[in-house]
Order: C-alpha cells, then sequence, then structure tokens
C-alpha cells in the first residue's frame, strides 16, 4: 500500500486581496465585530484550501465520529457520582442533569477543535458543546465572501466551502420547535458585542424556520415567588436559548432555582457534562490510542510540575485562559486568566500547524447530530485566544 | 456542493440589535398631564407628543373597565367616566385618561425617552396606571421618580431580577 499512495498532501494557505468593500458589507450584514479591541477579527487577506477528500475523510467523518463517542459516554456519566464528582458538577444538579438526557432534551449545535494541516490524522482538542460562537462568521460572513469573490472573479466558480451550517440551523430550529415551551427567549450578556451579534443571528435562523422568539438580556431575566423564571412583562419564561455557561449559571444567585424552574435550557443541562474539559480524560480513557484523540488524565495536583510535552488546561477555562504549556524542548507557555481555581486536566501536547506565521486551529461543527462545516481561527501563537482571527476556507 | 444553497437574514442588519433598555440605575419615569408641561421639563417636544398620542391610543383599551356608570364613579370623577362598545354590542364605562407617563433610561451618557402609557385619576388623587400598577402615587413634584427594574417591568409577582449574568461569561 505504502508504495502506491500519494504522500499526503498539505492544506495551503494562499494569499488573497481582501475585498475593498469588506467592512461595509460587514456592516450591512450586521456584522458588528469584525474589528475588536481596534485588532481585525474577521481576516480575509489569506484563505486556507482543502481537497474535496481532506473535508470529507478527515474532518467531517472524524467530527461525527467523535460525537458519537461522546454521546456514548453520557449514560455512565450522568449516573456516576464519582464522575459527577470528578467533573466539579455541583451535586445539586445532578438529577437535573440526569432527567434532562434521559429526556434527550433537545440541543442546538457545538463546536469541536480539531488540529489539522493534512499530513495527519486530525486531533481533538476540545469541545465547546455549551456556548460556542463564531457560528456566524462561519456559517454566514463566511459563505458571503466565497459568494462575492467568485462574482468578482477572484476565485474559481468551481471552488467550494464546507459549510452547511446555516440550512442545518434553520431546520434544526424547525424541528425542535414543537417541543419548545412558550415564551421562547434568546439570550446573553448585554455588554458583548460578539455574543449579541451570535444571538442575533441565531434568532434570525430561527425567524427563517417560522420560529417565534424574543431576546432578553440575561441580567433582567427575574425570579417570581414560585422560584419561576420571568420577562420583562414577568410572563414566566418557558424555553430560554442562552450564550452564557451553564457551569456560571450554576454558581450565580439564580441557579439553585434551574432545577425546579422547569426551564427548558438550550443548550439543555446535559452539555454541562460535554462543555468541560472533563470530557477529554474520560473520552482517552474508554478510547485509548483512538487516532483523533489525544492522550488525557485528570490531574490530581493542579500544582504538580508539568513535565515536557504535555498542556495543562482547567476544567471550565473558555478562550484558551488559564492554558499551561510545557514544550517538548522545556520551555513553559502560559495564559493568563481568571480560571485559577478549578480543577485541571492534563493533554499530550501537540502543536498547531504553522502557515507563514499564523498558527490555525479548525472550529468543526456539529448541528443536532450533523457535522455541518468548520471555521477556522487563527493566532501568533500556539494558543488559540479570543483575540485570534477568523480566516476562511475553500474546498479546491 | 459541501456549503449551504443559500444563506439570509430577515431580521440581523436591517435593524439594530436590540438591548432591553432596563437598567435599573439609569431608568426613571414622570407622569404629565399635558404635551406643554412635558416639553417645559425639557423633554423634546415629539417625544413628548409620541408618549401622549400613544397612551390616549392605549387608554382607551387599557382602562379598567366597568359594567355601570356607578362602578366606574366610585373609583374615578363621575364626568370622566365615557360609555363605550364593546365588539359584541355590549355596554361598558371606562375612565379618561388623565395624563401620561414617559420613561426616560440613560445608558452610557445617552437619554432616550419612551411611551410608557396612560394614567388614570382616582377618586382618592392616586393615580392607576395599567403598566405599572396602581403604584403612582402623585406627589405634584414633577421630579423623575427613579425606578427599579421590576417596578418598570410591571405589576407581577417577579420578586428580584439580576441573578443571572454576574460572570461576565462569555461563548467559547
Amino acid at each position: 500500500m505504502k508504495d502506491t499512495e500519494a504522500e499526503p498532501s498539505r492544506v495551503k494557505r494562499i494569499a488573497i486581496t481582501p475585498r475593498p468593500d469588506w467592512k461595509a458589507t460587514a456592516e450591512r450584514y450586521g456584522f458588528l465585530f469584525h474589528t475588536i479591541d481596534g485588532a481585525p477579527y474577521w481576516d480575509e487577506s489569506a484563505y486556507y484550501a482543502f481537497t474535496l477528500e481532506q473535508i470529507e475523510r478527515d474532518i467531517e467523518t472524524p467530527t461525527e465520529a467523535l460525537h458519537h463517542l461522546t454521546l456514548s459516554l453520557m449514560d455512565d456519566i450522568v449516573l456516576s457520582e464519582t464522575l459527577m464528582t470528578k467533573l466539579a458538577v455541583p451535586e445539586r444538579y445532578w438529577d437535573w442533569i440526569a432527567d434532562s438526557w434521559r429526556q434527550r432534551q433537545p440541543h442546538l449545535y457545538g463546536r469541536m477543535d480539531l488540529v489539522y494541516d493534512g499530513s495527519a490524522p486530525a486531533k481533538l482538542y476540545e469541545l465547546n458543546y455549551d456556548t460556542p460562537t463564531s457560528v456566524y462568521e462561519a456559517a454566514f460572513f463566511q459563505w458571503i465572501w466565497l459568494e462575492e469573490q467568485q462574482q468578482r472573479g477572484v476565485l474559481s466558480r468551481s471552488a467550494d466551502q464546507f459549510n452547511q451550517l446555516q440550512e442545518l440551523l434553520v431546520l434544526a430550529f424547525a424541528s425542535i420547535a414543537k417541543t419548545l415551551p412558550r415564551p421562547f427567549y434568546f439570550s446573553a450578556t448585554r455588554h458583548s458585542a460578539e455574543d449579541l451579534g451570535t444571538v442575533a443571528y441565531l434568532q434570525d435562523c430561527a425567524v427563517q424556520a417560522g420560529v417565534q422568539s424574543d431576546f432578553i438580556a440575561l441580567e433582567d431575566i427575574g425570579l417570581s415567588s414560585k422560584g419561576f423564571f420571568t420577562d420583562l412583562k414577568n410572563k414566566v419564561i418557558g424555553s430560554l436559548f442562552k450564550l452564557y455557561p451553564l457551569e456560571n449559571m450554576f454558581t450565580d444567585e439564580y441557579g439553585q432555582y434551574l432545577p425546579g424552574a422547569k426551564l427548558q435550557l438550550i443548550e439543555p443541562p446535559w452539555k454541562a457534562v460535554l462543555s468541560n474539559k472533563g470530557i477529554l480524560p474520560l473520552l482517552w480513557e474508554r478510547f485509548p490510542g483512538h487516532p483523533n484523540l489525544l492522550p488525557a488524565f485528570f490531574e490530581e495536583n493542579k500544582d504538580a510540575a508539568l513535565p515536557p510535552g504535555w498542556v495543562r488546561k482547567p476544567l471550565f477555562s473558555r478562550e484558551g485562559a488559564n492554558v499551561h504549556i510545557a514544550l517538548p524542548n522545556g520551555e513553559h507557555v502560559h495564559s493568563p486568566g481568571r480560571y485559577t481555581q478549578c480543577p485541571v486536566i492534563r493533554q499530550a501536547f501537540h502543536p498547531l500547524p504553522c502557515f507563514d506565521g499564523a498558527y490555525p486551529l479548525i472550529g468543526s461543527w456539529v448541528v443536532g447530530d450533523i457535522p455541518a462545516g468548520i471555521g477556522i481561527r487563527e493566532d501568533t501563537t500556539l494558543i488559540t485566544r479570543d483575540t485570534s482571527r477568523f480566516v476562511p476556507h475553500v474546498i479546491e | 456542493m459541501k456549503r449551504s444553497r443559500k444563506v439570509s437574514l430577515v431580521v440581523m442588519g436591517l435593524t439594530p440589535l436590540f438591548i432591553s433598555a432596563c437598567d435599573d440605575t439609569q431608568k426613571s419615569r414622570q407622569e404629565f398631564t399635558s404635551v406643554d408641561a412635558c416639553a417645559q421639563a425639557g423633554v423634546p417636544a415629539s417625544s413628548c407628543q409620541a408618549a401622549h398620542d400613544k397612551a390616549l391610543a392605549e387608554s382607551s383599551v387599557d382602562a379598567p373597565h366597568f359594567n355601570t356608570l356607578q362602578d366606574c364613579a366610585a373609583q374615578y370623577e363621575d364626568s370622566t367616566c365615557d360609555e363605550n362598545i364593546d365588539a359584541n354590542g355590549n355596554s361598558f364605562w371606562i375612565p379618561g385618561m388623565n395624563g401620561f407617563l414617559i420613561a426616560r433610561v440613560i445608558r452610557d451618557g445617552v437619554t432616550s425617552y419612551f411611551p410608557a402609557g396612560p394614567i388614570f385619576r382616582k377618586r382618592d388623587l392616586s393615580d392607576y396606571s395599567p403598566r405599572f400598577g396602581g403604584i403612582y402615587a402623585n406627589s405634584g413634584s414633577g421630579g423623575w421618580g427613579k425606578v427599579s427594574s421590576d417596578e418598570v417591568a410591571g405589576e407581577g409577582d417577579t420578586i428580584s431580577r439580576g441573578g443571572f449574568g454576574g460572570d461576565e461569561g462569555h461563548g467559547s
């Protein structure tokens, strides 16, 4: 076999002239966070080019497989006090989470972060299964970019993109609509332009599926005397899409009322188990040596010395915060953050590939249970943070 | 093809993001009996007119309904009570609008005004607002009364707000 098989080709990063009017286009389409803190977040000065085989064999298929492997752990986790303790889920939420899984309460989407450059199997860095963002950039604005660059003759008409996100999101809303108690609200904290943009886009997808909803700032949600959550007209909220981590809701003042409030959450409570970095050692324990998994373990002592070739991550870290990398050469890289008090895991170091000084991480989306497309964020360092740039891609 | 056949936005981009105007430290409201009085208090005349017109339009719907003039007059001045006919041809009585409320929201240094519905003057000289309940006793001082978010929200039994979002949580 080895003699006849061609050397696997590397993914390409290709420089391209940005559309001169891209900022105006972004603003026309409600993309108000294209620039963050003065630095470009949307970056179309380059794009990544994949072959169809790379996408289908190395990203789409493993994404589906990893998604199902992960779900296959759910039964055991929610019934195990030991595992729920290891995942640092507060005990008062255990039954509520287990019930939500038993009922298979509907979920909308998730994003898994994959490391891949075309030369070896994609490796799973982590799951963002509760509050994934960058969906608007991936689903909508990336699509518009390709369409316009084709119309202007800059990119070939035959170029494609792995991006069925919007179609599948609209479908997903249509299919869960019947199960959602009304009124149905979308929610995010009121001061994050990025989160508000993400929520506005998802709400738009819901409208296109014929699902009516409203927006309420998370801080405005009220509590009734019976322990139900209320909107600004004091009506009890039936369903709430919240772009806010479940584990933060748990420790917020109102968290204690969640199990009794009969509030349908999206993402549902059972996602608290999957958005937790503790799922990575559990996956490795159950499927050791899986080609798309990196060795990972719970770290009993978070202050112990980290040997070279390992990465330490807090269970609840977001946006690459508080990650500690011990490079194989003994050098240490730390990222700042506020997740200093929570338990940690250790994952084998597997560097992001480097293209012209950029380190891309592939966000592979799952809508419902279907692989739906990718969005690439790149940074100038090994740790992808919320300051990274979103760079579009094509299938050549 | 491995991408959506089309993408579209039906709301986003056409309208600005709507963020519920409800910061309890920055909200107040005031009652006026005329557009002139409102404008004299420094509110833009167009905002006064809009608040007045909207309140008037809402007043026949939102006013408390009574079966008889006597019932209406027991709580409101009988000279303001008017007879109305509903869709089924039945008669009912409602008090006339005595004034209107205007809400003021100051966010990030920008002041905006919102119509906040009609008010009806009761015989005991307290005021009734269909939107906010009978809580608005008129002091006659004419100042901007600071209001808490649950009060602004209405007269339901919401006992508190703000118990979520303590962490500036972001997506990932």
